[in-house]
């Protein structure tokens, strides 16, 4: 089934196919850390949130959030761009309309989306995905390492067109952590990101 | 030719077949222009109607440029023992020309695998289809003021006391980049090629360390390309400074945008150039100890041919051994190499790979020695080839970095990869 990039249904998949695979059993069996991940909102996103099917996969995550949690998004960049879209970061998310929102995000600018961002984590352990989730921007915050990139990068890594380890070194995603564990470990970010591509996309 | 022992080898036909072919190739094509080259002067040996273009061409149509391109641009990706056989007996020919088309394949190797799709379309599949010599690639890294000090700054924990001056800089400059500096006279085919894959400093420029990789067309305004310096060996490869004043180069040129990764990409690279030069020095070296068996078989001292004599049998059985034991080492270190820098993992071990050109090019130097010195004075002519040889081999004591740096950097590598353990 096509699934939205980052929804839940994505992280699922991933998680799924990341526990079958021999690829991902071997290259990741000796890792230990967790990775955090950042998506940074950008023109494409733009692009592909004025589609109903992705205002549904992000408001997917969105709705895993107490109100509580939510609440911390008060003043944020995220916050702002819910206020934007005409919602109180309150709202009951199963009253949104998607397709109303995605008429709403279409006539948003990169401006309105500046420094918004999704976070989520991943943690291989000696060959399996043990954690594979949206999370809160106060979590994992002392993950052994942290990959971001606008979301065209990411999106990039999901067609298969380049890998991870690509990516990084041309700088259009960073990677922040233990280098050197990193350095003798890159078999293991490459297993995870490469199974990534093979998710349909909606 | 010489016996293998690798009977994993011996018996594979198809590596015995292209280990002939391209022994075939090295001896009618590679020797004599190499030799003819050789003696000429280095602005000839760069201008368009020079033998070093033919070369060139019918080793593209060999499909040597080739070797480690990825199958999906259209490269041959070849398997690690088939780089090794070829990249032997190419040096076997001449370690000038396999050097030029060592460094013309570099940027397309990087390309090809570490460039966006776009790149991939406008380098690499062009690139792929020339069979007309169109391209031709190097790869500046030394600048006037940094030799030695990029082999070892790969790993020293105190980058910056080699100081933050003298390097070619990238700058960011609206989406591209811009490009200022100047690179060594020493560049391999510098003089004639169009592309390079250049090592540059990045913002915030504050040591070696910030390092960080590009493609550049040559053709591009505000290089130079400056004339072919005269030099004592691989005078078959005409070498000459880069400079670059405000050159800019699109943002997907970029291949190397990351310090950190430039650092470990960068070991990645002169890991595998450090493997080419392995194969090829143990070339030359077995290009000198054939000229010894040869020249010791036909010349009479004492009353019979050297050869007869004790104590030739033991500096020719000296020789056997380094150059045996030089192509054995270094087949192993390729294989492994070459499959973890395919897989940009960055696991590759450098620390063996730099130990293997260190030991290929000292042996291929010593051995180059011993058989100049059983040649007698002959050795010293222009009649005899292991004149040349002599001299190629002491340029690969320099060349891709000094033996000393090299040996240094491969120990702060081991140790700091924690590979060698005492538990
Ligand atoms: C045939 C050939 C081909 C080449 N091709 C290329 C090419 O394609 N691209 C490119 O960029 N470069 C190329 N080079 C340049 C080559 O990489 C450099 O010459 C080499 O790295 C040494 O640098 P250097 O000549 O500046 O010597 P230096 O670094 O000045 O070294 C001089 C001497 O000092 C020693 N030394 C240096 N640093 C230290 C230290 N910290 N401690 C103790 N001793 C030290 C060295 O071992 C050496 O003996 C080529 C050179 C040759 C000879």
């Amino acid at each position: 089934m096509a699934v939205v990039f980052g929804s839940m249904e994505w992280y699922e998949q991933v998680k799924e196919l990341a526990n079958k695979d021999e690829g991902f059993k071997k290259g990741t069996a000796d890792w230990e850390g967790a990775v955090r991940t950042v998506v940074i909102m950008d023109e494409e996103l733009l692009k592909d949130y004025s589609r109903e099917e992705y205002v549904r996969g992000f408001m997917s995550t969105v709705s895993l959030m107490s109100k509580e949690q939510r609440a911390q998004f008060e003043g944020t960049p995220m916050g702002n761009l819910m206020k934007k879209l005409g919602y109180s970061l309150d709202v009951d998310i199963a009253t949104i309309d998607p397709a109303e929102s995605a008429k709403r995000f279409s006539q948003l600018t990169l401006d309105d989306v500046k420094g918004v961002e999704m976070h989520g984590v991943f943690e291989p352990y000696h060959g399996i995905l043990r954690e594979m989730r949206p999370i809160m921007p106060d979590e994992y915050k002392d993950a052994r390492f942290t990959l971001s990139g606008p979301y065209s990068a990411w999106k990039a890594l999901c067609s298969g067109k380049q890998t991870s380890v690509q990516l990084v070194m041309s700088g259009k995603m960073k990677l922040e952590g233990d280098m050197s564990y990193m350095m003798k470990h890159m078999a293991a970010m490459n297993a995870l990101t490469k199974l990534y591509s093979q998710i349909e996309l909606v | 030719m010489y016996f293998e022992i690798d009977s994993g080898i011996r018996e594979n036909e198809e590596l015995t077949m292209l280990r002939e072919q391209t022994h075939k190739f090295a001896a009618e094509v590679i020797r004599p222009a190499a030799k003819e080259l050789d003696q000429m002067e280095p602005r000839k040996v760069a201008q368009k109607d020079s033998p070093y273009f033919d070369v060139m061409k019918q080793m593209k149509k060999m499909g040597y440029h080739r070797m480690q391109v990825l199958k999906e641009h259209g490269g041959l990706e070849l398997t690690p023992d088939e780089i090794h056989i070829i990249n032997e007996e190419l040096g076997w020919g001449s370690v000038g020309l396999t050097t030029a088309i060592g460094v013309d394949s570099i940027p397309l190797a990087m390309a090809s695998l570490a460039g966006s799709p776009e790149l991939i379309e406008e380098v690499v599949r062009p690139w792929m289809e020339d069979t007309e010599g169109k391209y031709h690639g190097c790869w500046p890294v030394m600048e006037e003021a940094h030799g030695s000090d990029y082999v070892i700054g790969m790993s020293y924990p105190y980058p910056e006391e080699f100081g933050n001056k003298g390097f070619v800089t990238a700058d960011r400059d609206g989406d591209g980049w811009v490009i200022n500096g100047a690179k060594s006279y020493w560049t391999s085919s510098a003089p004639c090629a169009n592309y390079a894959f250049l090592i540059v400093n990045l913002p915030p420029h504050r040591s070696i360390a910030d390092i960080g990789g590009c493609i550049v067309p040559l053709t591009l305004p505000g290089v130079t390309q400056g004339p072919p310096i005269d030099k004592l060996g691989l005078r078959d490869d005409p070498q000459g400074e880069l400079a670059f004043d405000n050159v800019r180069i699109p943002a997907h040129y970029m291949l190397l945008a990351e310090p950190v990764f430039g650092r470990f990409a960068t070991k990645g690279v002169i890991s595998s150039t450090s493997c080419g030069m392995a194969c090829m020095f143990t070339g030359l070296a077995r290009a000198a100890f054939e000229e010894a068996l040869k020249y010791t078989r036909e010349r009479v001292q004492g009353g019979r041919p050297l050869i007869e004599h004790d104590v030739v049998k033991l500096k020719l059985s000296d020789m056997f051994l380094k150059v045996e034991t030089a192509r054995y080492f270094t087949r192993v270190v390729l294989r492994h190499v070459s499959e973890r820098s395919r897989a940009l993992t960055f696991d590759q071990s450098t620390a063996h790979a730099l130990s293997a050109q260190v030991y290929a090019t000292n042996i291929a130097y010593e051995v180059a020695h011993q058989s100049r010195q059983l040649h007698g004075a002959n050795g010293l002519t222009k009649d005899y080839l292991i004149e040349k040889l002599y001299r190629d081999a002491t340029a690969g004591l320099m060349e891709d970095g000094a033996n000393e740096a090299l040996s240094l950097e491969a120990a702060y590598s081991f140790l700091e990869e924690g590979r060698y353990t005492t538990e």
